[in-house]
């Protein structure tokens, strides 16, 4: 049993206000959902807190922390059988240092930078069409429009994207969560 | 060039539903052009961009920590069956056990008291009367006419029975013994219900606030877990397993988070707020009364609603003797009292309809 299980818990709080929301990062990269990166990070946690590995002060509860979510969301994945590329997925893991409210942020606001310069119709015909996969003519009565104006909203949004992105930034930032 | 097909696959690669069929056509794609191989990684780049910011804004650590304390609580209540603590009348209750099965046919001062077939009445609002089984569930209607006025059902559980209810939104009530509970046949802006008696309220969330009115006051809530027990003459308790209620009455209202239990005396007395272990308050659901260093006073609450019977304490400070273990609600009353009887000093008799408990 925990001898200390008040100072035990209050660590824990500490430890989570600190690295909870980091730790999800990490392990998202890997699980692509935020349900199962958290459900991650929680059992990892738990099992610190049973263990009572929390108030050892020699290890560093940092690393130690990085690296058990790195290794059970990895694990998480193999149990899965997720099909991956995995050569083309690690070179898009970003190290534990670059996860910071800073860094992620400011990489977001760069995509969003660009996504903003299309207008909301533009980008609702690009969804329906691109994402949706619908034809021009549903488009067009769906929104209450004529086909040659989806047609031009459709022209507008590629020419704008097309010069400063490829249209795999549509899929992403167009597709419903 | 992008087409249908691989945006389809690029999704169903994202999210991770895609067969080896398909990652072939998809590593086939790429393999055509260095072009196709950009765009792919770009589109891995990009998605993982935007769902690292999503989930740094998103995780939540307040629910996270609740979570985690819950889980550890549920886990260390299983261990505890066989730790005395160093409370001088602990004793340890293990109900159940198959080795007690062979003491238990001794003679007992107990005389026995009969489980008769209970039932469980349906009211509609026309008035005309169903009979329920007990221990069953009901799926309320939902395709009746959209257009047809809001009317009301009553559902009544007898002394001992219990029942299960999926209302028309899908939240699942689970009435507890001796509970009267008024329901509307469809859900128009808000969803309002009335409980006397005990209920657990899996509450599913679809925008609309859901209200439990019970003994005068209101729980309010979204989508959530919790227990409220409303019986007269008893004090209401409203416990929170999970999310967040709106506990309110004629003068005051209390926000409860998990693990919280608001306790009221009256709709016009001040509510008070205490920490419990949840599970001592809605292991009812499950059939299975389990309890923790509890006074015997709580234990025999839970058995008088089950086998509907008063309860005397001879002397009054009976009450406070504490057990850690489980009861089954299917098993007789005879059978959870003698175990009672053995591990302890504690005896029962019946008399006059009531239960007497006295000191060897």
């Amino acid at each position: 049993m925990n001898p200390k299980p008040i100072q035990a818990e209050k660590e824990l709080k500490e430890l989570m206000n600190k690295y909870y929301s980091q730790l999800c990062v990490v392990s998202v990269q890997y699980t692509d959902s935020l349900e199962i990166a958290e459900d991650i990070v929680q059992d990892v946690f738990l099992r610190f807190w049973e263990e009572n590995k929390l108030l050892s002060a020699e290890t560093n509860p940092k690393a130690y922390l990085f690296r058990s979510v790195r290794n059970a969301s990895i694990d998480y994945i193999r149990k899965n059988n997720y099909r991956v590329f995995i050569d083309i997925e690690e070179t898009n893991l970003i190290s534990d240092e670059e996860i910071s409210e800073e860094e992620l942020s400011s990489q977001y606001e760069r995509l969003y930078r660009i996504i903003s310069q299309l207008s909301p119709q533009e980008r609702a015909v690009l969804n329906a069409i691109v994402v949706e996969n619908k034809r021009y003519k549903e488009v067009a009565e769906e929104m209450n429009i004529s086909v040659n104006t989806v047609k031009t909203y459709f022209a507008r949004a590629l020419r704008t994207l097309r010069k400063e992105l490829p249209l795999s930034i549509l899929l992403i930032l167009l597709s419903p969560k | 060039m992008l087409t249908a097909e691989i945006i389809e696959l690029l999704n169903k690669y994202r999210h991770h539903s895609i067969s080896d069929t398909e990652l072939e056509q998809l590593r086939s794609w790429m393999e055509e052009s260095d072009a196709n191989k950009r765009l792919f990684n770009l589109y891995i780049k990009y998605y993982k961009v935007v769902e690292r910011w999503d989930t740094y804004q998103h995780a939540d650590v307040t629910v996270a920590f609740d979570n985690i304390k819950e889980r550890r609580r549920s886990k260390m209540r299983r261990l505890v069956v066989r730790r005395v603590s160093a409370a001088a009348c602990l004793l340890i209750l293990i109900v159940g056990s198959t080795c007690f099965y062979y003491f238990g046919n001794r003679s007992s001062s107990i005389t026995p008291y009969s489980r008769i077939e209970k039932t469980v009445l349906l009211t509609n609002a026309n008035g005309t009367r169903q009979v329920l089984k007990n221990g069953g569930e009901l799926v309320c209607d939902t395709t009746s006419d959209k257009d047809a006025p809001i009317q009301y059902n009553t559902i009544k559980t007898e002394p001992g029975g219990n029942f299960k209810l999926i209302l028309p939104d899908h939240s699942v009530v689970w009435l507890n013994s001796n509970t009267t509970f008024r329901y509307p046949t469809k859900f128009v802006k808000e969803r309002r219900v009335e409980l006397a008696g005990e209920a657990f309220f899996d509450v599913a969330h679809n925008g609309l606030a859901f209200t439990v009115n019970a003994a005068g006051n209101n729980v309010q809530v979204m989508g959530t877990q919790f227990n409220i027990s409303a019986y007269p003459m008893r004090n209401m308790t409203a416990t929170l397993v999970r999310g967040k209620v709106k506990v309110s009455n004629n003068i005051s209202n209390k926000i409860l988070t998990p693990g919280q239990q608001a306790v009221i005396s009256s709709p016009s007395t001040v509510i008070s707020i205490r920490e419990v272990d949840t599970a001592i308050y809605t292991s009812w659901i499950t059939g299975v009364f389990d309890f923790n260093d509890a006074p015997l006073q709580n234990i025999m609450e839970q058995l008088s609603e089950w086998y509907n019977m008063d309860v005397i304490y001879e002397p009054e400070s009976l009450r406070n003797i504490h057990f850690t273990g489980s009861l089954y609600r299917d098993r007789s009353l005879d059978y959870s009292l003698e175990i009672v009887e053995y591990v302890s000093d504690v005896r029962f008799r019946k008399e006059a309809g009531r239960l007497i408990v006295y000191k060897k």
